[in-house]
């Protein structure tokens, strides 16, 4: 009897775990058996070429828990479904994990897919993981985030600094050159982090009427940003404008702002253009973010893999187009804004 | 405060009053803390920055709890993490992906927690594991059904009136600082004055005298785990609610807090001994020495090798002090 | 202490086998199936390299775990072995075999602090561990500033990414550890002791030997472990990432409990190794199916607690079931 109770809960733990597994939202890449792709029927492909080949990519982001990577995600599934493309969508379940990047990578790379692309979690560890990918001639589309390394047919991304100096640049528009600012970077060591940051302080400098009160990282992660803004905002009685490095980061600031009722009057930036920044940005509680299009940098990097492997010649490097969104403009990015 | 005496168990009245000179000592230890920082920097003491901490830290304090009660049963509950994330992933999917009243998105993860830990301690109970592994198991399990629910885009944007629970006030002090406080009471009493409570700790003391003295070991050791999974959800839905989201791992750092307050609080990982209040002590000074950091300008960087010394120094001297007693 | 009957009956040795091993084996005939890619030489020698963290983690694991003990430490001072490892070499210009030697040396002091802190000062291996996982972890962090230490000499690579005799470096490695643990475990006396300790530590400790000394050449044991997972980390990456091994403590814990180290005094080297054998092919596996990487954990989890429930089912019925 003491056994049939235990099968029944083990029972009840598997049907509870296939049910998550069914559960599963919209937007998805259907699990495959076989590498060959099992292109959608209702789905007719779009190209004209002689031969339809179908093929599978692979897309690897950083990290799970930034709705920005979803995006990505959508925007490479969107360009794939026109070309008869399999996406398989793999990304570390520990936000940045170098090892586990590396090794998703690696799993690709036995499986033979017809080419990846990839969101290094950091543009020096990820080198040797592209140059195996290089070894085993699977073209390598980056996204993004840079490798300081490896062979890839291109990288498709937003230029950081400029994009990021634009924004700086309106924050002091914004305080009329004097103020005292906190900058919340990103997560030390990442290339995009890095040239943010840059782009904040370089623009900072050339005012001098700036005040730099603190600039403490967050990891590009709402729950730290939160955090590291509260403590801020203990430490020092007047901030006028917060400068986040990414959208998730500036909204974390945010609810640390609003808690403590200095949200009005304090200008907050962010970056990336998230459907939650566009929300705030609608609502007024965010001043400015830049809008990074995410769908576009995952969706040219698979048509780059396409182009490439179809034997056209591929840019080097794709320079997505960036867009300052604020209260004015935000209205047209409605269709970004879910829900 | 003296740690509840059960009448089946070796203790001597003597014993009681020791046990209050090593609260004390902790209690101290708090103190003396907060002094140092107030020396370096006066504004630990202001209103608005305790005010703030404790607000933040009341989440971390409520796991805690439920960490405590397991721990008094000479049990250890390391889903507790996990369960946070789950928790707090259920009521961001009622949330945002039903139509229905936020309401129902506390019960669903109350209802959750209570379930989580229910088959952590049907594990322990029946399938006679032991907790650690027991407990580790769960862990995955609740993981890897947050992950399936959310899919890959966190939730977010809640519900105004379900936000009150982070965000509100209440005659000026913030509703997560009352719920801490009324579920703190209601702990102590319920662990000090009700049948309930007090089994836990005689299981923990000395299971084989619990068992022969009539006590049903598997109910207790049921409530001790759903409790923790309850509490767990609790402390998930406030934190849900003051970021206005939820991500996958969001309950992951809460665990070695839950360990570690507890423990520096007194209560035994071998079970028996602690409480509700030392807990409280115990969480605190972690929060405060993180706070001090905070103040003090000590780069995050650092502050965890800061609080991995403070923990080990603090448990280290409790046990010390409970030798000499 | 152990029971070697030497008459072999056919049921017993059913029974005996942990059901560790047929989860393996279930696994790897699912993936063999529904994956073309999954069993080849290529794939294998792959899993070699990357599994191989895991792995020697779990040999250093499964001593403490014998002794009742946990080493919530390991994921972070192997990270931190890596970062001192790679620091040394980028800014002190210290040759290759020297900083190696640096990192285990760093990996191994913190198996001894842990080791102090659970026998000396009788701190409960949870927090003690937890402690040192802190310190690891903010020495990590605060060596160079969050960030990540790159363009390591081109030689370090050699480690993680070269093969000897046509099988990658770090799989020798692995061998050579978990030989070394199997040794130690069922060998020597130091292996006697572990188990002993794990069995009924009161009784070793009446009976006058040091437990003091074993216990904390156990967690020094597993600092061993970790300083060479730091080597073959660090190598494979060409960076020293100040957070990558978070984590890992955890799935090496998965790894041990899977192999049937529940409780103290239980588990062997061989069921670590193919714990952690079961780990690694099943996040292959699904990878190369193509499962989507959140559903995975949900699987994971899923088949950690049947393997689980099972092996304790099958310990507590095996008497029942071998009189029949």
């Amino acid at each position: 009897m003491k056994i049939s109770k235990i099968f029944g809960l083990l029972s009840v733990l598997l049907v509870l775990s296939f049910t998550a597994v069914a559960c599963q939202p919209a937007a998805e890449a259907p699990a495959a058996e076989a590498p060959a792709a099992e292109a959608p029927a209702a789905e007719a492909p779009v190209i004209e070429e002689p031969e339809a080949k179908s093929y599978v990519f692979g897309l690897v982001t950083k990290a799970l828990n930034n709705p920005f990577w979803e995006l990505m995600h959508e925007g490479a599934l969107a360009v794939a479904a026109e070309n008869n493309v399999e996406i398989i969508y793999l990304a570390p379940t520990q936000a940045n994990n170098l090892e586990e990047q590396t090794r998703l990578v690696d799993d690709l790379i036995t499986r033979k897919v017809d080419g990846i692309v990839l969101v290094p979690v950091d543009s020096e560890g990820m080198v040797p993981a592209i140059e195996r990918a290089n070894a085993a001639g699977i073209p390598v589309a980056l996204a993004n985030t840079r490798a300081n390394g490896g062979e890839f047919i291109t990288f498709s991304a937003v230029e950081n600094y400029d994009a990021m100096t634009q924004v700086a640049e309106y924050v002091v528009e914004k305080l009329e050159g004097t103020g005292k600012v906190v900058i919340i970077e990103g997560t030390a060591g990442a290339q995009t982090a890095i040239d943010r940051l840059a782009a904040i302080n370089d623009v900072l400098a050339k005012n001098p009427g700036i005040e730099i009160l603190a600039s403490q990282t967050a990891e590009f992660q709402r729950a730290k940003a939160l955090e590291v803004m509260e403590n801020l905002l203990q430490t020092h009685t007047e901030i006028d404008a917060v400068l986040a490095c990414n959208d998730e980061e500036a909204l974390g600031a945010i609810e640390a702002l609003d808690a403590a009722g200095r949200l009005e009057g304090t200008v907050v930036s962010g970056f990336d253009g998230n459907s939650d920044a566009l929300k705030a940005l609608t609502a007024g509680r965010m001043t400015v973010t830049m809008f990074q299009n995410a769908p576009a940098q995952a969706g040219d990097a698979v048509q780059a893999l396409l182009d490439f492997l179809a034997g056209k010649t591929v840019e080097a490097r794709i320079r997505t187009g960036a867009v300052l969104i604020d209260s004015t403009n935000v209205a047209d990015f409605a269709q970004y804004i879910q829900q | 405060m003296k740690t509840a005496v059960i009448e089946k168990t070796n203790r001597t009245e003597k014993q009681t009053l020791a046990d209050f000179l090593v609260k004390f000592s902790r209690v101290g230890i708090l103190l003396l803390l907060s002094l140092g920082i107030t020396l370096l920097n006066p504004d630990f003491l202001k209103i608005s920055n305790i005010s703030n901490v404790i607000r933040t830290a009341s989440p971390q304090i409520i796991i805690a709890f439920g960490m405590t009660f397991v721990m008094l049963t000479g049990g250890i509950d390391l889903s507790l993490g996990s369960a946070v994330t789950l928790t707090s992933v259920v009521a961001g999917y009622v949330l945002t992906q039903m139509d229905v009243p936020w309401i129902l998105a506390i019960f669903a993860s109350l209802l959750v927690g209570a379930l989580s830990g229910l088959i952590i301690g049907l594990l322990i109970s029946v399938v006679k594991l032991p907790p650690a592994v027991a407990s580790y198991g769960m862990l995955w399990v609740d993981r890897g059904l947050a992950f399936a629910i959310m899919g890959a885009k966190p939730f977010f944007d809640f519900h105004e009136d379900f936000r009150y629970f982070g965000r509100g006030s209440f005659l000026g002090v913030p509703v997560p600082i009352w719920i801490v406080a009324l579920i703190t009471i209601a702990l102590m009493l319920l662990l000090k004055f009700t049948t309930v409570g007090r089994r836990f700790y005689a299981l923990g003391a000395n299971s084989y005298a619990a068992k022969a003295s009539g006590l049903e070991v598997k109910k207790i050791i049921l409530q001790a785990y759903i409790f923790s999974g309850v509490l767990a959800a609790i402390g998930g839905l406030i934190l849900a609610a003051r970021l206005n989201a939820v991500d996958q791992d969001l309950g992951a750092p809460f665990l070695m807090p839950a360990i570690a307050s507890p423990v520096m609080g007194g209560t035994s990982m071998t079970g028996g001994q602690g409480g509700v209040g030392g807990t409280v002590v115990g969480a605190l000074i972690m929060i405060v020495v993180t706070n001090g950091m905070n103040l003090l300008g000590i780069s995050s960087l650092w502050q965890q090798f800061v609080t991995g010394v403070v923990v080990i120094l603090a448990v280290w001297f409790d046990i010390l002090m409970r030798k000499r007693s | 202490m152990q029971n070697r009957s030497k008459k072999f009956s056919l049921k017993a040795f059913l029974v005996g086998i942990q059901p560790v091993n047929w989860v393996l084996i279930v696994l790897i005939i699912f993936f063999s199936l529904a994956s073309p890619t999954f069993l080849s030489i290529e794939n294998a020698l792959s899993l070699s390299r990357q599994g191989a963290l895991l792995m020697i983690l779990c040999m250093g694991v499964i001593v403490i775990k014998i002794t009742g003990g946990m080493d919530l430490s390991n994921g972070a001072t192997m990270t931190l072995g890596g970062m001192v490892m790679a620091w040394a070499m980028v800014n002190l210009n210290i040759p290759l075999p020297i900083a190696s030697l640096l990192a285990i040396l760093t990996t191994i002091f913190f198996g001894f602090l842990n080791g102090f802190f659970v026998s000396v000062l009788k701190i409960p291996s949870f927090i003690s561990t937890l402690g040192t996982q802190g310190i690891a972890v903010g020495l990590a962090l605060g060596m160079n500033n969050g960030n990540v230490i790159g363009n390591l000499p081109k030689e370090i690579g050699v480690i993680g990414n070269n093969d000897i005799l046509g099988l990658p470096i770090p799989l020798w490695i692995t061998i050579l550890a978990f030989i070394l643990t199997f040794i130690l475990l069922n060998h020597t006396k130091f292996g006697v002791y572990i188990y002993a300790i794990g069995g009924n530590e009161e009784a070793l400790k009446l009976s006058g030997k040091s437990v003091l000394m074993y216990k904390i050449l156990a967690y020094a044991y597993s600092g061993f472990m970790a300083g060479i997972a730091a080597l073959i980390l660090t190598s494979r990456n060409m960076a020293a990432q100040p957070t990558v091994g978070l984590g890992m403590e955890f799935q090496a814990f998965a790894g041990v409990v899977l192999g049937g180290s529940f409780m103290a005094g239980r588990g062997t080297a061989i069921g670590a190794a193919i714990g952690a054998i079961v780990i690694i092919v099943l996040r292959n596996g699904l990878n190369l199916i193509g499962i989507p990487t959140y559903l995975q954990l949900a699987i994971f989890g899923s088949i950690l607690i049947t393997a689980i429930v099972l092996s304790t089912l099958m310990e507590q019925n095996a008497q029942k079931w071998l009189e029949e």
